[in-house]
């Protein structure tokens, strides 16, 4: 009876555990740009990490692991998240000190600009919710949240549960559907891939100081302090963004407060003001203007990591097995960078080069929709009036032929078969335009507009990422008009008339490059 | 510092209640009253010093004047005895309720007399439990004045009987005959009684869901359309009543759940509150399946000792008048209280008055009334009338609440009922859709209570053992994930709780 029972119990628990853990696991927060780095950092080796970052999103996107593995064998790790508060850093880095003895940290000090003594809630969450449970999570979550909500924030679940609305394919991918930047050998650095010119005032000038909210002023102190109790080099900086007078008045005091301890562990280094001399432009290498993007970044840590390897003794792990991390890490950021480079480059021939140059890891999509119709009347007047399908007057069918012919020639002249063979070895059919498919290097898959009255073309990338390539046969009055479009997780991009389109796509990135169209006699590529 | 919330839904008070019942499974069988009378004043304490101090003022009171009623006295010293007893407790209750309302009216009487009085009126907090506990001891005392049972000489199984910590907050309100029976009998109940504590438990789920799921759910959209009435019109205000039907019904079932399923894991069995109530189809039908203890408690303690039926028609009316101004007294300070139990009173009357002509009505029209339209026809009717009453109970004021029925009659715009307005009182697509199947889950459960006369723990265990286990998982899963807790939903209180 007892047994009875008793299997009867555990049998209840055990349902209920199943039931809470797929609930939980489901729904768990997988913040790409806080919880996943705070939960991959638990992941690296014990005492594998030399140089530690630390702050906000001006260091995970500015300080780049891959550049300092690449250029200096320097093992680093962006330990960050979006507009964290110094006490969630401080949290972070004896979170930190449990498993990791780096050999520097790195702290930004943009968040000392803020004057608030907790955080919201979002922020809250997100700077604390990845740390596993201990005394200095307790603590992390006192600083973070507000008296009356502490006690609710104890049990996660008070808040993931109503995320029922927010569930995305990322709450059941691994790496939360992003590869690109979560993957196994995610280093914590993520940064954007859009360009934006900034403006940056020369603060120079600027001495004044601002007095400093009381909790923030403690904590910094307590991050520095901690740094040098661990006898940890701590660079204390501002990573490039386009800074204010009353910005820089945060740096000037947090720059005071640093010389105040007087110490070879404590340096501090003011990186707007070395803008010119990192090489960082202010037209392309920012993404927005709080953060440098994948070229600024690479310049701003390049610049950095000179500076680290001059002033400390940090060994080379290029050569050394355990650190393959760091070196797929490098791969992958290098080749993200390529594709930022790609999707910023406007001169057709470069882009065309590029394009060609491509490895076998993409995925390229050509299409190109000359507007032919079935009525040769209808198509001169297609050329005639720049693509609108307006029926010309009456011609003889000598004239039809002329202007036929014309056409072909203007459409060779364009885009000549050797255009297609050579840069992409395609064979194209004549006039028709068509899509070809070019995947690992070869022509997977070829459909000509003419040959069919509606194709279509699925494409899976991944779990999330889908194509439609469709070629059409519309009935007009003026007979068939072929189309031809790609269509990528529901956007369509659209070739024009005499244009051709061409469509990139990361496989190994596992991402999304590009889209441009080349139009005829154009120099440059459209977006 | 950081507060904790010992609400019957907050997990502080799940974790107080697993530990109270773990001790109580092992200590001795002669200690499981104290322990349990311990852990009622505990959880007083815990939910605030203010309300153990009262529980423990009208405990002491209450069991001295017990002893004296049943005690070998004359008969008019036991009546000066219940009479002062019971003028202390509702004299108490009535300063705590009526208090500050009746000194802020004298102030305005002698204002309006052309005084310049502006006194500093302090009221006091209302100990929570107080209404529901006072009203248990003074039905208990005029039991033993009555001689219908024996006054308990037992101090400790009489604090029990009234502090009794899952039903201390909102009841229900217990009778002695039944809760002090129980006690009487504490030790021999088996402690690990797997069905019974599994029905227990079932019931409190069921509870988290109305409360969790529902109640807590449809408060935002009811908050909102009382709290900009007058932005509103008639589509939104009527969604704005029925929702609140809903909300103050669940919310009230859903705590009698909890009491009821947290009484029976520890081998007690008290008075289900609800019986299907918005299935009922008349104002009388509606009174005997709504807040069933309170409602026997006027019914035996109030409207039988006034003369009930038995002294004409007219004596009828007013004794029902009475025990619905009492009704309406007794849920607080507001005049909307009291306009709702009038309002009820008059339902019934009207309701009585024309019972017979309506009869002959239908008997003219050939209308059966046995046949399934004519109920629910009755019922819908029903459901509105009540509805209409909630009106009058949720808003700030009479004034308000009149305004507010106004608007609903008047602004006409039921052009708004296709067009997706509904999203937009305070609920988001999502949320309003969660409400409605929820709703709708409650109301097909009640149905099926209404139709075979068994709660929802019951109903269950009669199921084939796949769906015996499904739905309390299903269950189990919409209220942890639905639920309304948490930072993303403002809490709630429970509505009794405050009454």
């Amino acid at each position: 009876m007892k047994k009875k029972l008793f299997t009867k119990i555990l049998c209840l628990l055990l349902g209920f555990a199943v039931i809470f853990g797929g609930i939980y696991a489901v729904m768990d927060y997988k913040y790409a740009d806080s919880i996943i780095p705070i939960k991959r950092f638990y992941q690296q080796k014990e005492n594998s990490i030399d140089v530690l970052g630390l702050g906000t999103s001006h260091i995970y996107e500015g300080l780049c692991p891959a550049v300092l593995y690449r250029e200096y064998g320097i093992a680093a790790y962006d330990l960050c998240a979006p507009a964290q508060a110094v006490w969630s850093t401080y949290y972070y880095f004896v979170e930190a000190l449990k498993t990791q003895r780096p050999k520097a940290v790195v702290f930004d000090t943009y968040m000392l600009n803020t004057n608030t003594d907790f955080d919201t809630t979002a922020n809250a969450i997100k700077t604390t919710y990845g740390m596993r449970w201990s005394r200095n999570r307790l603590n992390a979550l006192q600083a973070a949240f507000e008296a009356k909500d502490v006690v609710t924030a104890l049990n996660p679940f008070n808040q993931i549960h109503s995320r029922y609305d927010d569930l995305s394919s990322a709450d059941i991918l691994p790496y939360a559907g992003n590869k690109a930047y979560y993957g196994k050998s995610f280093k914590g650095f993520a940064t954007g891939d859009e360009i934006t010119e900034i403006t940056i005032p020369d603060v120079t000038q600027w001495t004044a100081e601002r007095t400093f909210n009381e909790k923030h002023e403690r904590y910094y102190r307590a991050i520095i302090e901690l740094a040098v109790e661990n006898k940890i080099p701590i660079y204390v900086i501002a990573v490039p963004y386009a800074i204010a007078s009353d910005t820089q008045s945060t740096v000037n005091t947090a720059r005071r407060i640093a010389a105040e301890y007087d110490s070879d562990l404590v340096r501090f280094i003011d990186f707007d003001a070395l803008i010119d001399e990192m090489g960082v432009d202010t037209k392309t290498d920012f993404s927005n203007k709080q953060h440098l993007n994948y070229a600024g970044s690479r310049k701003f840590t390049s610049y950095f990591g000179k500076i680290l390897k001059t002033e400390l003794e940090l060994p080379d792990r290029r050569t050394d097995a355990v650190y393959d991390s760091w070196a797929e890490n490098a791969d992958m950021f290098y080749r993200c960078y390529e594709d930022f480079l790609l999707k910023h480059t406007d001169s057709m021939e470069t882009y065309l080069q590029k394009v060609q140059a491509l490895d076998d890891g993409y995925t390229v999509i050509l299409a190109e929709n000359t507007g032919i119709t079935t009525n040769a009347a209808a198509d001169d007047a297609l050329i005639k009036n720049g693509g609108q399908p307006e029926r010309p007057a009456a011609l003889s069918d000598v004239q039809y032929g002329d202007l036929l012919n014309a056409r072909a020639q203007a459409q060779k002249a364009a885009f000549p078969d050797t255009f297609f063979s050579q840069r992409f070895g395609i064979a194209r059919h004549s006039m028709q335009g068509g899509i070809w498919l070019r995947a690992a290097g070869n022509t997977a898959y070829t459909q000509l507009t003419a040959g069919a009255e509606k194709y279509t073309k699925y494409l899976k990338f991944k779990f999330t990422d889908s194509a439609y390539l469709t070629c059409t046969a519309t009935a007009t009055d003026d007979g068939k008009l072929y189309t031809n479009t790609i269509a990528f997780n529901g956007k369509k991009y659209s070739v024009g008339i005499n244009e051709i389109g061409i469509f990139v796509y990361d496989n190994r990135a596992e991402q999304f490059v590009d889209f441009v169209t080349i139009a005829k006699n154009e120099k440059t590529v459209k977006r | 510092m950081p507060t904790l919330s010992f609400s019957y839904t907050a997990l502080p008070y799940l974790l107080f209640f697993a530990a109270v019942f773990g001790i109580y499974a092992v200590v001795p069988k002669s200690m499981r009253a104290p322990w349990l009378l311990l852990a009622g004043f505990g959880y007083a304490i815990l939910l605030s010093p203010q309300s153990a101090v009262f529980a423990l003022g009208v405990l002491a009171v209450t069991y001295v004047a017990g002893l004296l009623l049943g005690g070998d006295i004359y008969k008019k010293q036991k009546q000066a005895a219940l009479t002062v007893s019971l003028l202390a407790i509702f004299g108490l209750l009535g300063a705590l309720k009526y208090g500050g309302l009746l000194a802020a009216d004298a102030v305005k009487l002698v204002n309006f007399f052309g005084g310049s009085w502006q006194p500093r009126i302090k009221t006091v907090a209302l100990p929570i439990g107080v209404s529901f506990y006072s009203f248990a001891a003074c039905g208990y005392l005029i039991d033993v004045y009555r001689g219908a049972r024996q006054a308990e000489r037992n101090f400790l199984k009489y604090g029990l009987f009234l502090v009794f910590f899952p039903l201390f907050v909102s009841g229900p309100i217990e009778r002695a005959d039944n809760f002090l029976e129980q006690i009487d009998h504490i030790e021999t109940i088996e402690i690990i009684d797997a069905p019974r504590i599994g029905a227990g438990a079932l019931m409190i789920l069921w509870g988290y869901f109305l409360k969790l799921v529902i109640a807590d759910r449809a408060a935002l959209l009811v908050n909102n359309v009382f709290d900009r009435f007058w932005a509103y019109n008639s589509f939104a205000l009527f969604v704005g009543a029925v929702t609140y039907a809903i909300q103050i019904y669940a919310d009230f079932a859903g705590v009698s759940c909890m009491a009821l399923g947290g009484a029976q894991i520890f081998g007690f069995s008290v008075t289900d509150n609800f019986d299907a109530p918005y299935f009922s189809t008349s104002i009388k039908d509606f009174w005997r399946r709504w807040h069933i203890s309170l409602s026997r408690w006027f019914r035996d303690y109030l409207y039988i000792p006034l003369g009930g039926n038995r002294k004409g028609q007219g004596r009828k009316y007013l004794n029902i008048l009475i025990v619905f101004l009492v009704c309406g007294i007794w849920h607080g300070a507001n005049r909307t209280f009291l306009a709702w139990g009038l309002l009820h009173g008059v339902y019934q009357i009207v309701g009585d008055l024309t019972k017979a002509k309506r009869r002959a009505l239908y008997d003219r029209l050939h209308m059966d009334m046995t046949r399934l339209p004519f109920r629910v026809i009755s019922t819908v009717c029903n459901f509105l009338l009540v509805t209409l009453a909630w009106i009058v109970f949720r808003a700030d004021s009479l004034t308000n609440a009149g305004i507010y029925i106004f608007r609903m009659f008047t602004q006409i715009d039921l052009w708004n009922v296709m067009n997706g307005s509904i999203y937009n009182l305070g609920l988001d697509n999502t949320e309003m859709n969660i409400l409605f199947i929820a709703a709708a889950v409650m109301f097909f459960a009640d149905y099926w209570r209404y139709k075979k006369k068994k709660n929802v723990p019951q109903l269950l265990t009669a199921q084939p053992p796949l769906v015996k286990y499904l739905l309390p998982a299903a269950l189990l899963i919409a209220v942890l994930v639905f639920g309304s807790y948490g930072m993303s939903f403002p809490a709630q209180a429970f509505i009794y709780a405050e009454f």
